[in-house]
């Protein structure tokens, strides 16, 4: 194996220094509401990690060169998620909110990949720093945490294109700056302004400060962790009305707003991608509000629009917030639901699943699939927008989606040997996959993960991880290509 | 658009032409015999005979009724052979017409004038044949022995009447019925290598060595998941039943002896994977075929290499050739297209269906051609569940199946370069 091991090495050594930082937020919010139990927990984690990752950094050895390989490349991803799924689980198991080593490494997964899977069946009894912590990974995950590290980093001086390339979500990345740091810079500052802006509207709708940081790390990573059993039900309609346009805007490509703030939102509001994304939220909204005013399950057209829309967009963006037990609505509604896990979030979102933009191409190669088989010798290529995609995109897209048409199948068949009904193993492989959370059937929305033995919470954190990760970056290390010396 | 398109487009129009006559044909004696009110479903129940699904609408068919539904199973079984081996050549590699999908298929007289067309009809029918001797042999009374005859060897299913009693009078009846399903569904240009002695192409055919391996993994996989489950008494008769079921749904023909819809959640997984990709390419099995998913999995291991080797150039090959990049792009456009036309049926049934597997897992059955499936369809095919909507859509999920997508995705595609 040819890889650059000491740039890795120290790499990870960044990663964790920052981990251990980080962890110092909810440590101080521990002390804020007088857990000194917890405060302690996170201060044994973060000193050390932070001290000996700093060391760590400092000591080791500098790198031959600062080149990164493709390999490199992946394996720093890569290992590095693993790592921080790891490290971020010590708080719980310490503080012992969830003592068992796999529910903690699944529950911090579910964290950082934004998906908000919880294998925890009441949280409301849980310490406030926990709870912080574990929101707080969703904010920390939603852009990337080595997007952070190297944006923080400059120091480095590592190529960060290819790192970059490997944590953004979506087929290709738009070059929206000249150099990678700037771009880095100013995805984070739009995601942080977001963050604020939405903190202080909630303030505005009646929630304390700390529900809605906590739900705001929930919507702007599209990760869904709530700090009540019944998710938002219970908060007032203009809180859930500001979370579900937030939602929404997580789920948007953050090069648009950064073609907005360039001064061109025109090319913004062109973006075929961005149009499919709103034709698919309000079609699927009005189809869903439409059954649940047919069955008779909303007091009237606010009432039903309110539900659809809030629910639409969550699933829609893979965060897996929900203001009422969707798996109780009618089927049409849940397949349209489950329709809607599939696709996910636009690319360079920090949503999950497919992505619009895929989708769209799937759309088309299949459309053209057909016309070549009946008109052999037309040539025909793949057109988004007007524009037309190159083929090597296009090949690379349909063998995205095959692997993730594979992944679903052979992972349903795997977490079915647990012995739970077909569509819960299938909705649970489908709802880590696509980093979304909830499913249905005995993981509905008021249900959780709990049930599943150790591996098979092992085996979806994984899934969360090569989800979050688009597939190739994770399984690329299950392979022996990956590891031989050519 | 060049001539050699139009002759191809030409042909494919008087396939899917021919296919809804006969459908529409075949769904007479359904109405006139009083077993259908109307029309919609009378036409569900053609459909489903020709395209060898062998679905039902819950009540059973009986004496010369059935018969019709069953002999238009083996029709349907032997005009799908001709179909894919005159029109839709190129995804098997093995046959003559070789890989290039720019190669156009040759007419159906042409191929039934041929050598291979004689081939494919006498091959059939002499496997017909044995089936029906060997069920006379082990004692079935002869019109028992047509019934399963005409279903097994086309790979359909028996629409509602229960395989069970049959198979449970005479011992030895389950035996013959997986070595004819087994021999339906392995692909054609096989047995045309054998008569031709050309073993070691046969060897060589990547296509039979998966679906042996996958048929033996599968088989022992439900048989002791069924034991562990408790859905059978003992690992000999959990492995009897795996066996069956395996190469049942693989071939998609559909016929059960047991109520798989309790058995444990991962023989229904691995049962339904079967279905969706079991059968080999020239064969009456339906579904993805065995040979597109193999090439899938080519195309993503290579997929692979490119991300770590961005300028390696690798041919990816299948049973020693190599295999063009059109016809990858073909296969996963396929695939692709497939699990669209599966979720959209999905989304469709689940304004009638009770519950999400009955959705679900309808939806594959009908668009994999099984008939058989999970929920409340069960064993017993019973798609009466469905609204008119519903079966209409059925019968085109059914036929988009059967007739490979393209044919029947004619009306929906626009002609461009006139």
């Amino acid at each position: 194996m040819v890889l650059n091991k000491r740039l890795v090495i120290k790499v990870l050594c960044a990663v964790m220094t920052l981990v251990g930082v980080l962890m110092l937020l909810p440590c101080a919010v521990s002390l804020i509401y007088g857990e000194k139990h917890e405060a302690l927990s996170f201060a044994v984690c973060a000193v050390p990690m932070a001290l000996v990752g700093y060391l760590a950094f400092r000591s080791s050895k500098a790198p031959e060169s600062n080149n990164l390989g493709l390999r490199d490349g992946f394996f720093i991803v890569g290992s590095a998620w693993m790592v921080l799924s790891l490290l971020g689980a010590l708080p719980f198991m310490i503080s012992g909110a969830i003592p068992n080593v796999c529910d903690a490494f699944f529950e911090t997964a579910s964290g950082f990949t934004t998906t908000g899977a919880s294998i925890l069946s009441g949280v409301e009894g849980l310490p406030k720093g926990i709870l912080f912590w574990r929101s707080f990974t969703h904010w920390v995950g939603g852009m990337g945490i080595l997007v952070l590290t190297i944006a923080m980093l400059p120091a480095l001086g590592i190529g960060g294109q290819k790192i970059m390339r490997a944590e953004t979500t979506g087929p290709s990345m738009d070059k929206i700056t000249f150099t990678f740091n700037d771009t880095a810079r100013s995805l984070y500052l739009i995601y942080s302004g977001m963050s604020l802006l939405e903190t202080v509207l909630l303030m505005f709708c009646g929630m304390d400060l700390y529900d809605s940081l906590v739900y705001t790390f929930g919507t702007v990573g599209t990760g869904g962790f709530a700090t009540m059993n019944n998710g938002l039900a219970g908060y007032s309609v203009s809180a859930q009305l500001v979370i579900s346009v937030f939602m929404m805007l997580a789920g948007v490509n953050f090069n648009l707003y950064y073609l907005c703030l360039a001064k061109k939102p025109d090319q913004a509001v062109r973006d075929p991608e961005l149009r499919c994304y709103l034709g698919i939220t309000f079609g699927s909204t009005f189809f869903v509000m439409y059954m649940l005013i047919r069955a008779g399950m909303a007091a009237g057209l606010f009432d039903s629009f309110r539900l659809a829309y809030f629910q639409v967009a969550s699933i829609l963006t893979t965060t897996g917030y929900s203001t009422c037990d969707f798996d109780l609505w009618p089927l049409p509604c849940r397949i349209v639901l489950m329709l809607l896990m599939l696709v996910g979030g636009c690319a360079s979102s920090t949503g999950g699943g497919m992505k619009v933009i895929r989708v769209m191409m799937g759309v088309k190669i299949a459309g053209r699939g057909v016309r070549k088989r009946l008109h052999p010798s037309v040539v025909d290529p793949v057109k988004i927008g007007g524009r037309i995609v190159p083929e090597n995109v296009t090949r690379s897209v349909s063998e995205f989606l095959l692997l993730y048409l594979f992944i679903l199948l052979a992972g349903t068949v795997l977490v079915s040997l647990e012995g739970a009904d077909l569509m819960t193993s299938f909705s649970s492989v489908l709802a880590c996959f696509s980093n979304i959370g909830p499913g249905f059937e005995a993981v509905g929305p008021t249900l959780n993960y709990g049930f599943y033995t150790g591996a098979t919470k092992i085996f979806l954190s994984v899934l969360m991880i090569a989800g979050r990760l688009e597939l190739f970056t994770v399984f690329l290390m299950f392979t022996p290509a990956f590891w031989s010396r050519k | 658009m060049r001539m050699a398109d139009r002759s191809h487009l030409n042909k494919m129009r008087l396939v899917s032409t021919l296919w809804l006559a006969a459908c529409l044909l075949g769904s007479l004696p359904y109405l006139f015999s009083g077993y259908c009110e109307d029309i919609v479903s009378a036409f569900f129940m053609s459909v489903s005979s020709f395209t060898t699904t062998g679905a039902s609408l819950g009540r059973g068919l009986e004496g010369g009724l059935l018969l019709f539904y069953l002999f238009c199973q083996w029709i349907g079984g032997l005009a799908i052979l001709v179909f894919l081996s005159s029109l839709l050549p190129s995804i098997d590699s093995d046959s003559r017409s070789g890989l290039d999908s720019s190669q156009k298929g040759r007419s159906f007289a042409e191929v039934i004038r041929s050598r291979e067309g004689n081939l494919l009809f006498l091959i059939y029918v002499s496997i017909s044949l044995l089936m029906f001797l060997a069920m006379l042999i082990l004692g079935h009374r002869p019109a028992e022995a047509l019934e399963l005859t005409l279903t097994v060897c086309s790979t359909g299913g028996l629409g509602g009447s229960a395989f069970a009693a049959i198979d449970a009078g005479i011992k030895g009846t389950g035996v013959i019925c997986v070595i004819c399903m087994i021999l339906s569904t392995v692909s054609f240009s096989v047995y045309a290598r054998i008569i031709k002695k050309d073993l070691a192409a046969v060897k060589k055919n990547s296509e039979l060595k998966t679906y042996a391996v996958l048929l033996v993994s599968s088989a022992l996989l439900i048989g002791v998941s069924n034991w562990l489950g408790g859905a059978s008494p003992d690992l000999l008769s959990g492995l009897k039943a795996g066996t069956f079921h395996a190469v049942s749904y693989s071939s998609t023909t559909g016929l059960t002896n047991a109520d798989t819809g309790s058995w444990p959640a991962f023989s229904k997984a691995v049962l339904m994977m079967l279905s969706f990709f079991g059968a080999s390419s020239v064969s009456t099995g339906s579904g993805i075929k065995l040979v597109r998913i193999i090439i899938a999995m080519k195309a993503l291991r290579r997929s692979f290499y490119r991300r770590i080797h961005p300028r390696i150039v690798m041919s990816l090959r299948l049973n020693g050739r190599a295999v063009s990049d059109d016809t990858v792009d073909q296969v996963s456009s396929f695939i692709i297209h497939y699990a669209m036309l599966f979720l959209l049926g999905v989304f469709v049934f689940s304004f009638s269906a009770p519950d999400m597997e009955t959705a679900f897992f309808g939806s594959a059955s009908l668009i994999n051609n099984l008939g058989s499936s999970f929920g409340v369809i069960g064993g017993q095919c019973a798609y009466d569940f469905l609204s008119g909507f519903g079966k209409l859509f059925a019968c085109f999920l059914m036929l988009a199946g059967r007739l490979e997508i393209y044919a029947l995705m004619l009306p929906f595609t626009y002609e461009k370069g006139k």
